[in-house]
C-alpha cells in the first residue's frame, strides 16, 4: 500500500528484505521487480502522492509544491543552470513528456569502451528495453494529437534535412492537452505510478510518501538500512524521524540525491561517488509564423529528430506553460507586453547535445545536493551551431522571426544573416540559455574509475545498490527514461534473481 | 512589524513589478490587473526556506544595492518607472554574468507569476483541449481544436 503523510507523520521502523529509495524511474522498475521476487519490500519517496486535483495548471504552485527546491534548484560551475526534478511518488516520470528512446547505437559502443562494461552492448539490455517499453505501453505519438506546432517543428526539421518522426511517448489515448510539466491530470501519461509502482503495490510492497532518506546504516560495509527523517509535504520541516532496517538497500533518489546519501554515509569509493556529473548541453528557439499556431493545443513533444550533422544533438519540439517558458523570452516592460499578442503564431524547438562536460556533487550540511558542472566552450559553440540550424530550418518555413535568448546575438533572427550571429566566436558556455532537464553520471557503473559494478553494487560494500540514472557513464544522447528503467530492471533482477531474459508481456500488469 | 529584510523585499517587489509590467496601450494587463506582489508574496510562501529567502534576498538587493548594480544613486524604488525597466534591461543585456544573473531572475521570477494569471493567459489567447474539473485554476476550453491543426 502507499501510506500517505497522514500515515507517516509520527514516524516508523519497519523491517524489510529490501529498501528501495526512490519512487521514480529507477527506484519503481526496482521494487516491482523485488517485489515480484517475493522479498519484503519497502519503498521510500521523499514527496507526496499526487491526486489529479493536485496537478493543478498554476505551474509556479505546482513547482513549488512538487519540485526539488521549488523548482529554483542551480547547478552552479561554468554558469548558473536551472535543474529540475520532482519530488512526488512517480517522480520526474509524472512531470515529463514521457519519452521513451533506446540509447542510439553508437552510444551503446561509446558506453562500453569508456566502461569496460560488455553490458551496454549485449542482449540483456535489448531485453529489458523491451520489457521497459511494453509495460510503459510506449508508442510513437499518433498523429492526431500533433497540433499545428509540433507539426511545423516536423516542416522545419525535414527543410533542414532531418529524418524526424513522432517521438516515442509512455502515453495512452494523449489527450494533447499539452499539461505534461504540470502532471497528466487525465490519467493518459503512464507514468510509473501508474505502472511498475502499482505492479510492486500488488506483490506486497510498501510505499512511504514524504520520508527523506538521510543516510544508509552500515554494520562495517554491509548494509543493514536507512534512517531519515519525515518532513511536513508543504512547508517540508522534519516532523518525526524512521527507520527502515534491510539486508539490501537500492538507492534510486536519482542523479543528485543517491550521490548524497552515500556521501552521507561515508561511502565514497575512493571519490567516485559524487566525483563525476553530466548533463546535456542544449538550449531553445521560438519562431513566430505568419499564421496562428496555438501552440498550448497538442502533445508536449510529440516531433523530435536526431542530427546527422551535429552526432549527439536531438531536436523536439516543445511546449511548457507559458509561465515557464516566457521566463528568458524577449524584452523586459514595454518591450516584452508589446509583443505578447505574438504568442499565439509560436512554435518552439528545443536541441539537447551530448556534450564533453564535467561536474560533480557534494552533500550541503543540509542535505541537499551542491552541484557545479562545466562545459567547454566549444562545446557550447557546437550547440550555437545547432541553433543556428534550427532558427534556419523555422525561417525556411515561413517564420517571421526567431528568437534564442542566447545574449549576444541578434535578438529577432529574420534572416540568415541575422542567424550568423550564433556563431560568433565571441559566444561561450556562459552565453548558454538552457536548462538541465538530464543529469546522469554522478556514481557511473564501469570497471575503470567507477563506483558500481556492473551488478549495480556500490564499490566498497556489501548489499548497496544504485539503480538510477547515476549510474550512467556519461551522457545518454537522447531522453533517458528508458535507460534509467532498463538498467534498474537488470540490477534488481540480479538481486531478486529473476531471468534478465524474461520475454515483455510474462508479467501480469498491475 | 515587517523586518528590515521583508519591508525592502516588498519595496524592491513593488519596485520591480511595476517596471516590468506597466500600465500599457497593448492592452496587455499590468501588475495591478495580476495582482503580481500579493501573487508572488503568496508564492514565495509556498517555497522551501532556503529558496523562499533567496528571492526575497534578490528583491531586497535590488532596493538596496542599485547603486552598487548601476541602476541609479539611490534606491532602486525612488528611481522613475521608465529608468527601472531600463536599468533591468541593461543588467540582463551586461556582459558581467552576475549583473545578467541577477536581471534574468528579476524578469524570470515576475514573468512566472504574471503569466500564469488567468488574465495574462487570456490576452495571449491561451486555451486548453480538455477540462480539469478538479483544478480550481480554469482556463478556458475549447475541445475539438486539435482537428484543426490536424495534418
Amino acid at each position: 500500500m502507499i501510506h500517505p503523510f497522514d500515515d507517516v507523520r509520527a514516524g516508523f521502523d519497519v523491517d524489510a528484505d529490501v529498501v528501495v529509495v526512490g519512487s521514480g524511474a529507477g527506484g519503481a522498475v526496482a521494487a516491482a521487480n523485488l517485489a515480484r521476487a517475493g522479498l519484503r519490500t519497502v519503498v521510500l519517496e521523499a514527496g507526496p502522492e499526487l491526486r489529479p486535483e493536485d496537478m493543478t495548471r498554476d505551474a509556479p504552485l505546482f513547482m513549488a509544491r512538487y519540485y526539488w527546491e521549488g523548482g529554483l534548484r542551480m547547478l552552479s560551475g561554468t554558469t548558473q543552470i536551472p535543474t529540475l526534478q520532482a519530488r512526488c511518488v512517480g517522480g520526474s516520470t509524472v512531470v515529463n513528456s514521457a519519452i521513451l528512446m533506446e540509447l542510439p547505437g553508437w552510444v551503446r559502443e561509446a558506453w562500453q569502451r569508456e566502461t569496460g562494461l560488455s553490458l551496454f552492448t549485449g542482449p540483456l539490455l535489448d531485453a529489458a528495453y523491451r520489457r521497459v517499453f511494453s509495460r510503459s505501453r510506449a508508442a510513437p505519438t499518433p498523429m492526431t494529437v500533433m497540433g499545428r506546432r509540433n507539426l511545423v517543428v516536423r516542416d522545419a526539421l525535414a527543410r533542414a534535412g532531418m529524418n524526424g518522426g513522432p517521438l516515442p511517448r509512455a502515453v495512452v489515448d494523449c489527450e494533447g492537452s499539452a499539461d505534461c510539466f504540470t502532471g497528466c491530470a487525465g490519467g493518459r501519461k503512464q507514468s510509473v505510478d501508474r505502472t511498475f509502482l502499482r505492479d510492486a503495490v500488488r506483490d506486497g510492497a510498501s510505499v512511504y510518501t514524504c520520508a527523506h532518506v538521510e543516510s544508509v546504516e552500515l554494520d562495517g560495509h554491509t548494509a543493514t538500512g536507512v534512517v531519515g527523517t519525515i518532513r511536513d509535504p508543504n512547508g517540508q520541516g522534519v516532523v518525526a524521524r524512521f527507520r527502515v532496517r534491510a539486508r539490501r538497500v537500492v538507492l534510486a533518489a536519482g542523479v543528485l540525491h543517491t550521490p548524497v546519501i552515500l556521501q552521507r554515509s561515508g561511502i565514497t569509493a575512493g571519490g567516485a561517488v559524487g566525483g563525476t556529473l553530466f548533463s546535456h548541453i542544449g538550449g531553445g528557439m521560438v519562431g513566430i509564423l505568419p499564421e496562428v499556431v496555438d501552440p498550448w493545443v497538442g502533445a508536449t513533444q510529440g516531433w523530435g529528430a536526431l542530427s546527422d550533422e551535429i552526432r549527439g544533438m536531438k531536436y523536439e519540439c516543445l511546449w511548457a506553460p507559458p509561465s515557464v517558458l516566457m521566463v528568458r523570452w524577449g524584452d523586459v516592460g514595454h518591450g516584452f507586453l508589446r509583443r505578447l499578442g505574438e504568442v499565439k503564431h509560436a512554435t518552439v524547438i528545443a536541441t539537447v547535445y551530448r556534450a564533453r562536460v564535467h561536474g560533480r556533487v557534494r552533500a550541503r550540511r543540509n542535505g541537499m545536493p551542491s552541484m557545479s558542472l562545466y562545459i567547454p566552450d566549444d562545446e557550447a559553440r557546437t550547440v550555437f551551431r545547432g541553433l543556428k540550424i534550427g532558427a534556419d530550418a523555422l525561417l525556411d518555413v515561413g517564420a517571421e522571426y526567431v528568437h534564442t535568448g542566447v545574449p549576444g546575438v541578434v535578438d529577432e533572427m529574420r534572416s540568415r544573416k541575422d542567424t550568423e550571429s550564433l556563431l560568433s566566436p565571441n559566444l561561450g558556455a556562459k552565453n548558454l540559455q538552457m536548462s538541465a532537464t538530464h543529469v546522469f553520471g554522478s556514481c557511473r557503473m564501469s570497471e575503470r574509475e567507477g563506483a558500481v559494478d556492473e551488478t549495480g553494487r556500490v564499490l566498497g560494500t556489501r548489499g548497496v545498490y544504485v539503480a538510477d540514472a547515476s549510474l550512467f557513464p556519461s551522457p545518454s544522447s537522447v531522453n533517458p527514461q528508458a535507460t534509467i528503467m532498463a538498467l534498474s530492471d537488470l540490477v534488481s533482477r540480479g538481486l531478486g534473481e529473476l531471468s534478465p531474459t524474461e520475454p515483455p508481456g510474462a508479467v501480469p500488469l498491475g | 512589524m515587517p523586518s528590515f529584510l521583508e519591508a525592502n523585499t516588498r519595496r524592491g517587489l513593488e519596485a520591480t513589478a511595476e517596471a516590468l509590467f506597466p500600465g500599457n496601450d497593448y492592452g496587455a494587463p499590468d501588475h495591478r490587473d495580476t495582482e503580481l506582489v500579493a501573487r508572488t508574496l503568496t508564492y514565495l510562501d509556498a517555497l522551501p526556506g532556503p529558496q523562499r529567502r533567496l528571492i526575497q534576498s534578490l528583491f531586497a538587493l535590488v532596493e538596496l544595492g542599485a547603486p552598487l548594480l548601476g541602476l541609479g544613486a539611490s534606491r532602486f524604488s525612488s528611481l522613475s518607472a521608465p529608468a527601472r525597466e531600463a536599468g533591468i534591461r541593461r543588467l540582463r543585456r551586461s556582459r558581467f554574468l552576475p549583473y545578467r544573473l541577477v536581471g534574468d531572475a528579476l524578469k524570470a521570477t515576475l514573468t512566472l507569476l504574471y503569466m500564469s494569471h488567468p488574465k495574462a493567459l487570456a490576452h495571449i489567447g491561451a486555451y486548453s483541449v480538455c477540462e480539469r474539473p478538479a483544478d480550481p485554476f480554469r482556463i478556458p476550453v475549447r475541445a475539438g481544436a486539435l482537428e484543426r491543426g490536424a495534418p
